[in-house]
C-alpha cells in the first residue's frame, strides 16, 4: 500500500515538475503550429479571420510546392545548413581543444574570447559584419585591396556566391562559439584515466583523440548536432539583416521566405503553408537525429 | 497557505490592474515613425517637438509618446503590419507610405478620417488623394517626395554643356568629363535590391517610352521600351559610368559621392535641396541643380512620387485623444513646423506664401518644374509583392544573372498573377 502511494506521489511530482514546460510548449509551440496548420488551409490575405476566408484545402500547399521560389529557398537552406553545421562543429572542436592546449594562465581568457560572439545578439552581429563587408567603406574589402588580393573591393553582398559566403562566415563566427561550448562540456566528461591509459599504452595524441576522446564525446556532439542543425535550418536574422534574401533571392531561406510572405506581403494562408512545410523539414531532420541519439544511448557499440 | 498565495498574486497583479485603468480611455497617444521625426534638416525644431508643443498647448491632458520604428521602409511596414494583424494598439498613430495605401485601405488597417479631422479641408486635394482608398481619407499628409536628377552646374558650365534632356546627352556629358576627370563618378543611383530601385526603374521606364500598363490595362514591364530601359541601366554599370558598387547602393550610399563633390549626376528624391547648400554638410554648395530625369526621344521625363501621412490605428485604445492629436498635426502650425524642419513638399494650402517658410526653403522653387512631371509608383493592391518581384528581377539583370529581357518577362509573368 505504502509503495503504491509513494509511486502515485512520485508520478504526481513528475507531472507537477513537467507542467510549466508543457504549458509553455503548448502555448508557444503547439498552439501556433496548430494555428498555422489551420490558416494554411484558407485564402487569408490581410486578415486572419478564418470565418470570412475562402477554404482552399491543400490549395496553398499545391501553390507552395509548385513555386520555384520555395524550392530555391529550400535548396539554399539545406545546403547552408550542411555547410555551416560542419564548419561550426569543426571550428568549435578546434576552439575547445585549444582551451586545453594553451597554457593554464590563458585558458580563462581564451574561454571568454570564445564566449563573446555567442553573447552578441544576431542582429547586432549581422550589422557589424554588414559594415565590415560593405563595398564602399568596409574594412575587409579595403584590406583585400591593400594586400593586393583584389583590384577593387569585392561586392560581397551583391554577387550571389559572395553573399552566400558572407552569410556563412557571419553565421559560423557565432556558431563556432556555441559549438565550442558544447565541445568543452563534452571534453570535460571524458575520464582522464582512460586517456592516460591510452597514453601509457603508447597511443599518440591523434590516436588518443580519434580512438578514445572523440567516441566518448559523441552523445554530447549529437545533441550539439541537433541544436545546430535546427538553428541552421531555420536561420532568419543573419540572412534578413545581411542580404534580406538577395541578391535576386539567391540567399532566400525558408524562414525569410515565410516571413516575407506572411508579414511583408500579408498572405497569411500561403505564408502558413510555407511555415508548416519548413516545420516538417526540421521535424524530419530532428527525428532522424533523435532516433540516432536514442540508439546510441541504448546501444553505444552500434556506433 | 492558499490565502497567502492568493494575496501574493493579488499584490503582484494589482499595479497592472490599476495601471490599465479599466474602463477609462487613455490620454497617452503614441506615434510610430522612424527616427527622422526627431531630426531637423532645416532651421526648424524636430517635428516631434513641434507636435508635442502644439498638443500641449491645445490638449494639456494628452501625452504624446514616440515609438521609433526601423529606418528602412520595409522594416517599418513589417512592424506596423504585425501590430495591425494582432489587433494591437502599441501605436495609435503611424506613418503610412504612399504605396501601402491600397493594401492598408483594403485590409481596414487605417481608420477613415473623412469628417473626423476638420483640418483636412486645408490640404491640397492631390495631397489627400495620394492617401485615399475608395474615397476614404486614410492619412494626414506630412511629407511628399519626388525623384529627379541632380547635376553639377559648375562642371557642366566648365565643359560647355546644358543640362541633359536625354540619356544620350547624359552619356555624352559624362564621357567628356570623365575623360578629364576619371576619378569622378558619372551617374550615381541606388541599384541595391530595395524599394528605391523600383523608383529608379520607373524613371528609366517612362524615359524610354514605356508605361506600367499597356493600352489593355495589363502590366507591361516586359515591353520593348522597358527592356531598352533596363538594358541601358545595365550598360551604365558595364561601361563604368555608374560604378559596379551601384548594385549595392541604397539611396544614402548613392548620394555620398555627389555630396562629397566627386559625382556629376545623381538620381535622388528632392529632399537634398533642403541642405545641399549647407557647406557644413555638402562640398558642392551653390554648385548643383535639380531637374526632371532625362527622357529619350519618344519617352516621357517623369519624377516618381512618394510621401508619408499619419494614419490612425483602428485598434487604438485612445480614439478620442488620437483624433485630437491628428487634428493638431493637421493644423497650420504643425504643418509649418514640418516645412521648417524638413523642407518641401508639404501639401498644406498657402504654406509657401509664408515668408518665414520661404526663407527656410530657399530652394523650394527648384522642385516646382519637377512636380509637374510627377507619376505614382506602379498601382497595385499587392504593391509590396509587386515591388519585391521587380526588385529581385531588376537586380538579377543588373548583376548579370539574367538578361534584361528574361528578368522583365519573369517579373511580368509573376506580377500579372497578383491582385
Amino acid at each position: 500500500m505504502n509503495a503504491a502511494v509513494a509511486r502515485f506521489g512520485a508520478k504526481r511530482r513528475v507531472w507537477i515538475l513537467l507542467a510549466p514546460a508543457l504549458v509553455a510548449l503548448t502555448l508557444f509551440y503547439f498552439v501556433p503550429i496548430a494555428q498555422s496548420a489551420l490558416y494554411s488551409l484558407f485564402d487569408l490575405r490581410f486578415t486572419l479571420n478564418v470565418g470570412d476566408a475562402r477554404f482552399l484545402g491543400a490549395g496553398n500547399y499545391v501553390r507552395a510546392l509548385t513555386s520555384p521560389v520555395l524550392w530555391r529557398a529550400a535548396a539554399f537552406t539545406v545546403t547552408f545548413a550542411v555547410v555551416v553545421v560542419a564548419l561550426d562543429l569543426a571550428a568549435g572542436m578546434v576552439l575547445a581543444l585549444a582551451t586545453y592546449w594553451v597554457d593554464k594562465r590563458f585558458r580563462t581568457i581564451l574561454r571568454v574570447l570564445i564566449i563573446i560572439p555567442w553573447a552578441i545578439p544576431n542582429v547586432i552581429q549581422a550589422s557589424i559584419w554588414r559594415w565590415l563587408f560593405d563595398s564602399d567603406v568596409g574594412l575587409i574589402g579595403d584590406i583585400l585591396v591593400r594586400v593586393g588580393v583584389a583590384a577593387s573591393p569585392p561586392l560581397f553582398l551583391v554577387e550571389s556566391e559572395l553573399a552566400a559566403l558572407t552569410i556563412v562566415i557571419t553565421y559560423v563566427w557565432k556558431g563556432a562559439a556555441i559549438s565550442a561550448i558544447f565541445c568543452m562540456a563534452a571534453l570535460a566528461t571524458v575520464p582522464k584515466e582512460i586517456v592516460e591509459s591510452a597514453w601509457i599504452d603508447g597511443a599518440g595524441p591523434l590516436r588518443r583523440f580519434v580512438s578514445v576522446t572523440l567516441p566518448m564525446m559523441i552523445p554530447v556532439l549529437l545533441v550539439a548536432l541537433i541544436f545546430r542543425s535546427r538553428d541552421a535550418l531555420r536561420v532568419f536574422d543573419v540572412v534578413y539583416s545581411l542580404t534580406g534574401g538577395g541578391p535576386g533571392g539567391s540567399t532566400e531561406t525558408l524562414s525569410t521566405l515565410t516571413y516575407k510572405t506572411y508579414f511583408s506581403f500579408s498572405q497569411y494562408g500561403l505564408g502558413s503553408a510555407y511555415a508548416i512545410l519548413s516545420f516538417l523539414l526540421i521535424f524530419s531532420v530532428a527525428t532522424i537525429y533523435l532516433l540516432r541519439l536514442r540508439r546510441e544511448i541504448h546501444d553505444p557499440e552500434s556506433l | 497557505m492558499k490565502k497567502l498565495t492568493f494575496a501574493i498574486i493579488l499584490v503582484v497583479l494589482s499595479p497592472a490592474l490599476f495601471a490599465t485603468g479599466v474602463g477609462e480611455q487613455s490620454n497617452t497617444v503614441t506615434i510610430g515613425y522612424n527616427r527622422f521625426l526627431e531630426s531637423a534638416f532645416g532651421p526648424g525644431d524636430p517635428p516631434i517637438e513641434v507636435i508635442r508643443a502644439a498638443v500641449a498647448a491645445e490638449y494639456p491632458e494628452i501625452t504624446v509618446e514616440f515609438n521609433v520604428l526601423p529606418d528602412s521602409i520595409g522594416g517599418m511596414r513589417d512592424a506596423i503590419s504585425v501590430w495591425m494583424l494582432a489587433g494591437d494598439g502599441t501605436v495609435d498613430i503611424y506613418g503610412i507610405d504612399t504605396p501601402w495605401v491600397s493594401e492598408f485601405g483594403r485590409a481596414g488597417w487605417a481608420t477613415p478620417l473623412n469628417g473626423e479631422i476638420d483640418g483636412l479641408s486645408e490640404f491640397l486635394t492631390n495631397g489627400l488623394d495620394v492617401f485615399s482608398y475608395e474615397g476614404q481619407r486614410l492619412g494626414v499628409p506630412f511629407w511628399g517626395s519626388i525623384s529627379g536628377l541632380y547635376y553639377r552646374t559648375d562642371l557642366l558650365a566648365e565643359y560647355g554643356f546644358d543640362p541633359p534632356q536625354s540619356y544620350d546627352d547624359l552619356v555624352e556629358i559624362s564621357e567628356t568629363i570623365l575623360s578629364d576627370r576619371p576619378e569622378y563618378t558619372a551617374f550615381a543611383w541606388p541599384g541595391a535590391q530595395d524599394e528605391a530601385l523600383v523608383m529608379v526603374f520607373s524613371d528609366f521606364l517612362y524615359g524610354f517610352g514605356g508605361t506600367y500598363r499597356d493600352a489593355n490595362g495589363e502590366y507591361a514591364f516586359d515591353s520593348p521600351e522597358a527592356i531598352d530601359a533596363l538594358t541601358f541601366m545595365k550598360r551604365l554599370i558595364d561601361s563604368g559610368l555608374s560604378p559596379a558598387e551601384t548594385t549595392a547602393w541604397g539611396a544614402e550610399e548613392a548620394r555620398r559621392r555627389f555630396v562629397e563633390g566627386t559625382g556629376i549626376f545623381l538620381w535622388h528624391n528632392h529632399d537634398l535641396v533642403t541642405w545641399l547648400d549647407d557647406p557644413e554638410r555638402s562640398a558642392i554648395a551653390d554648385r548643383w541643380a535639380f531637374t526632371t530625369s532625362p527622357a529619350q526621344p519618344g519617352g516621357r521625363a517623369v519624377g516618381v512620387t512618394g510621401g508619408f501621412a499619419f494614419a490612425m490605428n483602428p485598434n487604438t485604445d485612445a480614439p478620442e485623444a488620437t483624433r485630437n492629436v491628428l487634428e493638431v498635426i493637421a493644423s497650420r502650425d504643425v504643418q509649418r513646423g514640418f516645412a521648417m524642419a524638413w523642407g518641401p513638399v508639404q501639401y498644406y494650402r498657402g504654406l509657401y506664401e509664408d515668408p518665414e517658410v520661404l526663407a527656410a526653403n530657399p530652394n523650394a522653387d527648384r522642385i516646382e518644374a519637377v512636380l509637374e512631371s510627377a507619376i505614382r509608383r506602379p498601382p497595385s493592391f499587392s504593391y509590396s509583392q509587386l515591388s519585391d518581384i521587380l526588385q529581385v528581377e531588376i537586380h538579377a539583370a543588373l548583376t548579370g544573372r539574367k538578361s534584361p529581357e528574361q528578368a522583365l518577362r519573369d517579373a511580368t509573368t509573376q506580377i500579372r498573377q497578383l491582385d
